[in-house]
């Protein structure tokens, strides 16, 4: 017996001790020989893995798990025998492929997410770069629209520029109406004391002319005014502000002379 | 299946050919789950697939034909072996119903006697040390040659021509009349 044979149970077959056919026998016994033909499988297919029937699955679907896929001896096996192959899972791989799909699915979701924050911060940016600036001029006041202490966002720094702005704006139209009422009221009284002095003028000027007339006229009148005056100085000066009242001295004092004189009598 | 097919497998694969994994799958696994089940691997589909994974994650680096691809395939089952029984996922007992496949037996009867003949060849085999064990296995569930069967093992031909020697002496003894009382030490430690 030759046992360095390739074919080790053929060698125990042929030898002339027993012992070594029915050892032969047994060992043709041992799990994966018995049944073993060149035309048929030789025994049961084990379980897949998880890991093992995920890249058969991947392998089969068309997605090379292979780096190397750029050959062309690779396309015409497959188009030479494309058959499904039965795993021994095959129930089980669709609810495996689960945990990928979800995952490639939140992988989707967080780039979404990142695309929206990096647009939004982009926003943002622009919008701070912007209000610092910008400067705002109302009149003489320069406004300065600096950036919002609080995180609201670009829309409030905008609204806070534009406040500063129509305060500043409304400020300045006040102090010029001010400054409008102040000059008016000042020549309103400018043209009030214009009129009291040409009303003074006028007056003197009638006063005047009415003196002319009395001399004429009422020639004893004059002399016993000449008593009244030293008598009712004050009354005098009164007069000069008073018209009305110079007419009722006038005439009371016209009077009273006439009176006199016949009391005395 | 014929070693040309698996030649056509293998260069498929290699090419990346996503159909040919399968077929390999399908073809090559039962014998290299029986090894390992033989080997006293509690997880032995487990295993089969981790070594299938390795094997196909790393075929294009392989050269060879089809019955180099099955001796490369059967030495990654005996290191994946060795480091599942370290690990501690060998069997405790032989898994003799779990390794019979009914499609393949005609008859109860022919199934009875299978199963005795299995279970005396495990018999035999616990009364062998781990290396001659692993080297009549590889010889022949995994129907390598001798050359095939030392690459897979990492030893020298010579080494492994001396341990099957060895191995078929003890057994031949054993079948002969003159029993060889086991080791039940050694047997208990080689089925945890």
């Amino acid at each position: 017996m030759n046992t360095n044979d390739d074919d080790l149970l053929a060698a125990l077959r042929r030898a002339e001790n027993p012992a070594d056919r029915r050892l032969a026998e047994l060992l043709a016994s041992a799990p994966g020989k018995e049944g073993r033909s060149p035309h048929g499988k030789e025994g049961r297919t084990p379980r897949a893995s998880d890991a093992l029937a995920a890249f058969l699955a991947a392998a089969i679907s068309g997605v090379s798990p292979l780096t190397d896929t750029d050959d062309q001896s690779v396309i015409a096996h497959d188009t030479y025998r494309l058959e499904p192959v039965l795993l021994a899972q095959t129930p089980t791989r669709s609810s495996q492929m689960k945990p990928v799909s979800a995952f490639s699915r939140v992988l989707k979701l967080s780039l979404l997410a990142k695309i929206v924050l990096g647009a939004t911060l982009a926003i943002g940016s622009v919008g701070a770069v912007a209000s610092t600036t910008v400067l705002g001029q109302t009149g003489d006041d320069i406004v300065i629209a600096s950036p919002a202490t609080d995180d609201d966002g670009a829309l409030e720094v905008d609204d806070e520029r534009e406040a500063h702005v129509a305060l500043a704006a409304d400020e300045a139209a006040a102090q010029v109406a001010a400054d409008a009422a102040r000059d008016a009221a000042r020549a309103a009284a400018k043209a009030a004391k214009a009129a009291a002095k040409k009303a003074a003028a006028e007056k003197r000027a009638a006063a005047a002319a009415a003196g002319t007339e009395t001399d004429t006229d009422d020639a004893d009148d004059q002399g016993e005014d000449g008593d009244d005056q030293g008598e009712d100085g004050d009354d005098q000066g009164e007069d000069e502000n008073d018209s009305d009242d110079g007419d009722e001295s006038d005439s009371d004092d016209a009077d009273e002379p006439d009176d006199e004189p016949e009391t005395d009598d | 299946m014929w070693d040309e097919d698996i030649d056509l497998l293998v260069d498929a694969a290699r090419a990346g050919g996503g159909w040919a994994f399968g077929r390999l799958w399908e073809e090559l696994s039962p014998t290299v789950a029986a090894y390992l089940r033989s080997r006293g691997v509690r997880d032995a589909d487990d295993v089969t697939s981790e070594v299938f994974l390795a094997a196909f994650r790393g075929i294009e680096r392989f050269e060879g034909d089809g019955r180099a691809f099955r001796s490369w395939l059967f030495a990654i089952a005996h290191h994946k072996g060795v480091d599942a029984v370290r690990r501690g996922a060998s069997a405790r007992e032989v898994p003799v119903d779990s390794v019979s496949d009914g499609r393949m037996t005609a008859s109860a009867e022919e199934g009875a006697l299978k199963s005795l003949q299995r279970s005396e060849m495990f018999r035999l085999l616990s009364m062998l040390t781990v290396e001659q064990r692993d080297v009549l296995l590889l010889r022949i569930i995994g129907d390598l040659s001798l050359a095939e069967t030392a690459a897979a093992v990492g030893k020298p031909v010579g080494a492994v021509k001396q341990l099957q020697h060895r191995a078929l002496a003890r057994l031949r003894k054993e079948i002969s009349g003159d029993p060889i009382t086991p080791d039940p030490v050694k047997a208990i430690a080689w089925m945890r």
